[in-house]
């Protein structure tokens, strides 16, 4: 059963990060790319998406600007600012410290 | 004029730009697009595909509104980021500009400082004195009521007090005070005279003052025979016994009378400014409780909340009509109430705050000298300003830049002016009189600082938007082409006028209130005093009632004190009396004098003193008429009095007093006898010299009446001119005293010099201070009419130069600059002068033997004035005559 991205906190804001690392996207794009590689095993939903995307925005770690899209269409594109790649170093750090907790628990060796 | 094309594009983005929503709409939009899109080519119908891709976002209008709302936020953060950091920008740009014209800035920044640092050092005063409330629970529902008979608010009898207690609904509490000098023994000192309050055991509640150590009096102790105990003020724990906590339940001596030490309180508790060093239960005896007749106490009382005072006096006057009606004693008494922030402030406040309102001149003429600074520096920087106008800066930048240099200007005159203030109330309070309630807790607190800064913003706008508003414009008008001369020389010039005119009119107006202090304290300083004060020596001492309680015991103690003191080595004369001239002491009795019918509409008023043989000698009082008391004097013979020349005058005009009759004066045993007149002295000020004198009576110590002695305390002044500096003979005079009771210590050790310098300390302070406040306006009224001269002169050099090549004189080229200079100079005088006639007019009563229009003062003062502002206004019109006319026609 695909998880809600939302329900680890801060889990989300790490994924749109992670994804805008690899350079800028719109959205959907971002939606999309979570969804692919994660084969669908993560549900990313837009009623938390977009509100994540303005509030990081708000805090300086992405910024936005309106670009083309693809299919040649205005479409605002996100990109990683220099806080948002510290963000980013910081969350993973902090994720791979507590998946290694979890994991220690559930899956004893 | 920008192209269409380019109009439009920065129409849309600012559009565009501003409406977060539109942003908002138009991304989620896309993205309902793109997820469409993407179920179409999974093989959906456009419509599902459509339906789904919305139902993904569940309520698709709530998560528009939340990204709207952050993006707002962020949006609101930007401009707040920008709003800063742009500030940030300006003051740097500001304090590089001043840095850059150090004279300027010099001038700018002393001139405000000296505004500023006056008006606060000046509210310090007036916030410690008279705008901080007191120091009680609630201050403004204590009121003080009073005894009110003959016109004047008087003290209190115990029976009248008591009744107003047990019948008065208005009050939550009501107390009295009554003012006493103890004798205090202790083993290791010599006996020493100590002031102490006697008070119920409500004082301290209705106040709402805590102990700092131990308790208050109980009820049970506030009764006659239970009384002996003690509360401690602060001042004297922390003298006599170093702060120890353990003073509690030690004893002291008295009046002879072992007092147990039950508390300590703070000296905030002098609700009535008696200075007590020991409070003691007021523990009435039943003759106390029984006497309507004798008024000593003060009385205080708390008001019920919701009680105004209006209420309570309609009450206390009612009461007070019954007891009138009652009782013979309480005849043409009535009862007033007052504020007891009214009673302890309200003399100073009106004269504290025209001295804050005459800072408050200075501080605008710093302010306007300021302004015509900014004036003719911002002339000078047309071109900066066309400049940066031409970069892309919008006129209201470039007024939130010059605004911003005001403003950092402002604060360093302000930083400068705190430094200024702190000086000036220490200098303040070194010289102010002595007696001026709380004056000493003055200094810059945090209420003092938060006005100087508040002054400061606000002078920083006085001074600065007109010159702003007159620079940011100049860069409108194409200044660049004019070679950066800026255009609007005209206008400018005529607001520099106008702000001269205004400050010679403030100046002006200073000036008026100072000269008119300064012509009555002349007035003052020939008044006569009524007797001569120099090398005379004075000293307080009572004697207690328990070891002297006939006016026989009295009145030989007084005569041997007498005695002794007059066979000191330097005592050139020496007599007794109860009250000093000039100290604004004053004890009142009327009699009906013979031959008119005994009435009390008929009686007179007099301020009465016992004296001994030899007073007026000492004092040189000159006898006018008749003798001094002497030997013959004494208790039996016939009752002799002595009056001044008011009371002769008033009471018997036309008609030699001597000889004249008062009956029914009571006489030592209480008898009632028949008093003559035996002399006429000359008038003596009581209250200091702006008072006229009153009537004044004199009685023989020996004759005078037991209740007159007692409501003395039996006490007297000594009063002895000695052949050299009287201040030096306290331990001599002191050791000559003891010979006869070794228990009575002096008190209220002074010369009779010293004591008429501090009747007119007041009034001299305040004349000081007006006065310094008025020449410092008048200062900086002369630069600001120099400087608009010498910039008159800098404007027009290529004119003089031409007139003086066509061949103008140097006297006429002075003529016309001095001119330009004195035209607002003499409208300022004008309007100031106008201003000033209903100004002056709050002095009033500081004003002596003259009008508050005093014909010299409005004279002298605009004469003064003109002067020089003519000399301000020569000295750069000289400088206009050495312009070279070839130099100057290049220019």
């Amino acid at each position: 059963m695909p998880t809600a991205a939302k329900d680890l906190h801060g889990t989300l804001d790490a994924l749109i990060l992670k994804t805008l690392s690899w350079g800028p996207r719109h959205g959907y794009a971002i939606a999309r790319w979570l969804e692919d590689t994660s084969r669908d095993e993560l549900v990313i939903e837009e009623g938390s998406l977009y509100p994540a995307l303005y509030r990081m925005e708000r805090k300086g770690w992405i910024e936005a600007e309106w670009g083309e899209s693809e299919l040649g269409r205005k479409a605002k594109l996100y990109n990683l600012t220099p806080a948002g790649k510290r963000q980013l170093r910081a969350e993973t750090e902090e994720w791979a410290r507590f998946a290694g907790a979890v994991s220690r628990i559930l899956l004893p060796a | 004029m920008p192209t269409p094309g380019a109009f439009g594009r920065q129409l849309r983005s600012a559009i565009w730009k501003a409406s977060v929503a539109e942003e908002v709409d138009a991304e989620l939009a896309f993205h309902v697009e793109m997820r469409t899109r993407e179920y179409i080519k999974r093989g959906d119908d456009p419509e599902l595909a459509r339906a789904k891709a919305i139902g993904r976002f569940g309520d698709i209008q709530r998560v528009n509104d939340t990204c709207r709302r952050i993006g707002e936020g962020r949006e609101r953060d930007m401009r707040r980021a920008e709003w800063i950091h742009e500030l940030v920008q300006d003051a740097r740009y500001a304090l590089r500009q001043l840095a850059r014209m150090p004279g300027f800035t010099a001038v700018a920044a002393l001139t405000l400082a000296i505004g500023i640092g006056a008006t606060t050092a000046i509210f310090s005063i007036v916030h410690a004195v008279v705008l901080r409330p007191l120091p009680f629970r609630e201050p403004d529902e204590l009121v003080r009521v009073y005894t009110h008979q003959r016109g004047a608010d008087a003290s209190t009898a115990a029976a009248n007090f008591i009744a107003w207690r047990e019948q008065a609904k208005s009050f939550e509490r009501i107390a009295p005070v009554e003012f006493r000098n103890l004798t205090l023994i202790s083993a290791d000192r010599a006996p020493e005279q100590v002031t102490a309050s006697r008070v119920s055991a409500d004082y301290f509640p209705m106040l709402g003052v805590r102990p700092l150590v131990g308790r208050f009096f109980s009820a049970d102790e506030d009764q006659a025979g239970r009384g002996n105990v003690v509360v401690l003020s602060d001042r004297f724990w922390r003298e006599r016994y170093a702060g120890d906590s353990a003073v509690v339940g030690q004893t002291i001596r008295l009046n002879a009378v072992e007092h147990v030490i039950i508390g300590v309180v703070s000296s905030a508790a002098d609700a009535v400014g008696t200075d007590a060093h020991v409070w003691v239960p007021i523990a009435f005896t039943p003759e106390e409780r029984a006497d309507s007749r004798k008024g000593y106490l003060d009385v205080l009382a708390r008001l019920r909340p919701g009680v105004t005072i209006a209420q309570a006096q309609q009450e206390m006057a009612a009461i007070g009509k019954r007891i009138e009606t009652q009782d013979e004693d309480n005849r043409g008494r009535s009862v007033r109430l007052a504020s007891l922030t009214e009673v302890y402030v309200g003399a100073y406040r009106s004269r504290l705050l025209i001295l804050l309102g005459a800072v408050a001149f200075v501080l605008l003429i710093a302010c306007v000298n300021v302004a015509n600074l900014l004036l003719a520096r911002g002339a000078g920087r047309g071109k900066e300003m066309a400049i940066r106008a031409a970069l892309g800066a919008g006129r209201g930048r470039v007024l939130r830049q010059l605004v911003t240099e005001s403003l950092v200007l402002a604060l360093i005159g302000g930083a400068a002016g705190l430094a200024f203030a702190f000086w000036g109330v220490r200098a303040l309070l070194a010289s102010a009189p002595e007696d001026v309630p709380r004056l000493d807790q003055a200094g810059l607190d945090a209420t003092t600082l938060g006005f100087a800064l508040g002054i400061t913003l606000l002078s920083s706008i006085v001074f600065g938007i007109v010159p702003a508003l007159r620079t940011a414009r100049s860069n409108l008008q194409g200044t660049l082409r004019e070679g950066g001369r800026g255009s609007g020389v005209a206008t400018r010039d005529r607001v520099r006028q106008l702000l001269v005119a205004a400050e010679v009119a403030l100046s002006l107006m200073l000036l008026v209130g100072a000269g008119l202090l300064i012509r009555s304290a002349i007035l003052l300083e020939r008044v006569e005093p009524g007797f001569v004060p120099d090398r005379v020596f004075t000293a307080w001492m009572s004697l207690p009632e328990t070891r002297y309680d006939s006016v026989e015991s009295v009145t030989r103690a007084y005569d041997r004190i007498v005695t002794e003191v007059r066979s000191e080595p330097g005592v050139e004369s020496v007599a007794g009396v109860t009250i000093i001239p000039i100290i604004g002491v004053s004890a009142q009795a009327s009699f009906v004098p013979e031959g008119r019918a005994d009435d009390p509409s008929n009686a007179v008023s007099f301020n009465f003193r016992i004296a001994t043989p030899g007073l007026f000698r000492t004092l040189r009082i000159p006898i006018k008429q008749g003798r001094d008391f002497d030997e013959r004097d004494v208790a039996g013979a016939p009752c002799a009095l002595i009056i001044n020349e008011t009371a002769a005058r008033t009471t018997w005009p036309n008609e030699s007093a001597i000889g004249k009759v008062i009956p029914g004066v009571r006489g030592p045993t209480g008898e009632r006898q028949r008093c003559s007149v035996i002399g006429i002295v000359g008038d003596a000020h009581d209250d200091g010299l702006r008072e006229p004198v009153r009537p004044q009576l004199y009685f023989a110590s020996a004759q005078a009446a037991a209740v007159l002695w007692n409501a003395m305390q039996r006490s007297m002044f000594i009063v002895a001119r000695t052949t050299g500096d009287p201040m030096t003979m306290t331990k001599q005079l002191q050791a000559a005293v003891a010979r006869v009771d070794p228990t009575l210590p002096l008190f209220n050790v002074r010369s009779m010099d010293a004591r008429l310098a501090s009747s007119l300390a007041t009034g001299r302070f305040n004349t000081m201070l007006l006065t310094t406040l008025g020449v410092v306006g008048l200062l900086l009224a002369a630069v600001g009419i120099y400087g608009v001269v010498a910039y008159f002169v800098t404007q027009r050099t290529s004119e003089i130069g031409l007139r003086m090549a066509l061949g103008a004189t140097p006297g006429r080229v002075v003529r016309l600059v001095v001119g330009q200079g004195m035209r607002p100079v003499v409208l300022g005088i004008v309007v100031g002068a106008g201003l000033a006639v209903a100004a002056s007019r709050l002095l009033g009563s500081l004003v002596f033997g003259i009008g508050t229009t005093d014909p010299v003062t409005f004279a002298a003062v605009p004469l003064v004035l003109a002067a020089v502002a003519f000399l301000a206004s020569v000295v750069p019109a000289r400088r206009a005559t050495r312009v070279e006319p070839t130099q100057a026609l290049q220019t």
